[in-house]
């Protein structure tokens, strides 16, 4: 992962099988559940963040990485020298590709965002979910959701016919 | 492990990942579909069935004229969700004007803080229930061809009402001082817009002011009786008054706004009964850094308030003028009498000028000639043209490019047809 550099502070974040990360704690406090625990000094060595396996954490700490402002993340384009909004384009870009995973990546992230709270992840990794809600039958949402309809014909009769409005 | 296995195992931890997730989490995602598609949701599946309802907070945000529909649902869904109700936006019909009474009362009590109100078809007028002065958490109140009733005895007005905008609604006689008591009982108002306000009776004078009041917008055809007393965080202002307030001073009444920062006004029409619209100012307008003028450069009153406005605001950095399809010259402006208009120190500190809607007649030119010729900082020269222009655009810029420049890093910049949109014919 991240290489040390000079004059960077550096955090070990651990995920609960085992693997362990470090990165600049300017990447790390992207995340505010981080930054609280830092700013209360309760991350001397290492934090250990539950619920959250190896594979997904990476993921975070990549976004992270891409998103942590300016001249902080390793290796990244940004710079002094880009405009903010070639900077942003090339944002949006990154994070279309970032967001090309499985529904069970996806809501893994969903989740890892939310614990985190990493707001731009966050609004990422839900804004697929929202799309799909918005723009589908309820047969496609089930498919995409993978949500068995346990209804009766007659009970989801009932259940449209009481909100009738949504569902002309 | 065998990979059909698997998969199925895969399959299975995600089914319902969805509504798995953090309350918060999910909260937000039905939150951001929207009131109609997050009541769909109850048709998934049993476990979706009453998720909906359980929404910390909803809003009835139904802003097309096609959507008025949607308000047979209010009743049902304010029955079925007991959370707090944001916003209510939405064009009401005559089933809905008929409700509209006892919704206020529930939305009051559930903390609706954004109401935006207006009749279809679109040449009703709505009578509006006194129950809306119950909304107390109200910060957004907008309301549209609307007869406002009389305020309850007792109004305590509207304590975190930051936006106020009444266009084409209707007050009783005397809705002068009920416009003067709400604002004065809202401290915490920052925007107010008057767009085509009717107030029945006499004409009466009354007071806007507000220790937070930072922008007012006013288009009207007549005079309304404002006076501007107390508003210390005024920074902005949109005046159009077609009258230019008839019987009273229009000067004096800009120099209420003598502070602001940013001015659009509309000095186009042309004045009734030889009333002047601006020829002097009784004040500076020393923090003005951007105006915005829809003008005409064909009659006299409105080239006067133009060069009356700019002699006026020392510090002015941005003029953008829109200029309106009247392109026949009834007065000749020539350069001497533009000259004599101009004063020391005028247009010292102005970087950028757009004009859209050029017709490149003399008047025009001769202002253009005299701005780029005596302002010193001047770095950009914006043009579009409108329509009936008299002469070639190639021979305008031409001349134009042959003005003298006071400034060594002026550019003109010029970029074809635009057409300039006035609301008012």
């Amino acid at each position: 992962m991240a290489t040390r550099e000079a004059g960077k502070k550096m955090i070990m974040l651990k995920s609960p099988d085992g693997m362990e990360f470090e990165v600049e704690e300017a990447v790390a406090m992207e995340s505010q559940t981080i930054r609280k625990m830092i700013e209360d000094d309760c991350a001397d060595t290492a934090i250990l963040i539950p619920n959250i396996n190896s594979k997904i954490l990476s993921r975070v700490i990549e976004y992270c990485n891409k998103h942590v402002p300016t001249t902080g993340a390793t290796g990244a384009a940004a710079s002094d020298t880009v405009a903010p909004a070639a900077l942003a384009e090339d944002l949006k870009i990154w994070d279309a590709e970032f967001i090309k995973v499985n529904r069970a990546t996806r809501f893994d992230l969903i989740q890892a965002a939310s614990y985190l709270n990493i707001k731009g992840l966050l609004d990422l990794t839900s804004q697929t979910t929202i799309d799909t809600i918005s723009d589908n039958s309820l047969e496609e949402i089930r498919s995409f959701l993978s949500t068995k309809n346990d209804y009766l014909p007659e009970e989801e009769q009932t259940i449209r016919r009481e909100n009738q409005w949504a569902f002309q | 492990m065998s990979m059909p296995r698997r998969a199925a195992e895969v399959a299975v931890a995600e089914a319902d990942a969805l509504i798995s997730l953090p309350t918060g989490v999910l909260d937000d995602i039905l939150d951001r579909v929207g009131l109609l598609d997050a009541v769909r949701t109850s048709a998934l599946s049993r476990a979706w069935r009453r998720r909906w309802e359980d929404l910390p907070s909803i809003d009835f945000y139904f802003p097309r004229p096609d959507e008025a529909k949607h308000l047979r649902s209010v009743d049902s869904v304010l029955l079925r969700c007991p959370g707090r109700v944001r916003r209510f936006w939405a064009h009401l019909d005559e089933p809905s004007e008929a409700r509209i009474h006892d919704w206020l009362l529930v939305l009051s009590r559930r903390g609706v803080d954004t109401l935006n109100l207006r009749p279809i078809p679109f040449d009703a007028v709505l009578a509006l229930p006194a129950s809306v002065f119950a909304c107390r958490r109200l910060t957004n109140l907008r309301l549209h061809a609307c007869a406002i009733p009389p305020l309850p005895a007792g109004f305590e007005g509207f304590p975190e009402l930051r936006k106020l905008a009444l266009t084409c609604v209707r007050f009783r006689e005397n809705g002068e001082y009920q416009l003067e008591e709400i604002i004065a009982t809202s401290p915490s108002l920052e925007k107010l817009v008057f767009w085509e306000v009717k107030i029945v009776g006499d004409f009466k004078e009354w007071v806007i002011q507000g220790p937070n009041i930072q922008e007012i917008q006013i288009s009207s055809s007549k005079d309304l009786g404002w006076i501007l007393g107390e508003l210390p965080s005024l920074h902005s202002a949109n005046i159009d008054i077609l009258d230019y307030l008839g019987g009273r001073d229009f000067a004096k009444f800009l120099a209420g706004f003598s502070n602001i920062t940013r001015l659009v006004i509309c000095t186009r029409h042309s004045p009734l009964n030889g009333a002047i619209i601006l020829e002097r100012l009784q004040c500076k307008f020393g923090n003005l850094k951007s105006l915005t003028l829809y003008t005409q450069f064909c009659e006299l009153p409105s080239i006067l308030s133009t060069y009356c406005l700019l002699r006026n605001a020392p510090n002015l950095e941005r003029l953008k003028i829109l200029i309106d399809n009247s392109a026949e010259q009834k007065f000749e402006a020539h350069e001497e009498f533009q000259s004599s208009q101009w004063t020391g120190g005028m247009c010292a500190n102005l970087q950028f000028v757009q004009m859209t809607g050029i017709h490149w007649l003399p008047n025009e030119m001769t202002f253009i000639e005299l701005i780029l010729s005596k302002a010193r900082l001047f770095r950009t020269l914006f043009i579009t043209h409108g329509e009936n222009c008299s002469m070639s655009n190639e021979d305008a810029m031409n001349k134009i490019l042959s003005y003298r420049r006071a400034s060594t890093c002026a550019e003109i910049l010029f970029k074809g047809k635009a057409s300039v949109t006035f609301f008012r014919s």
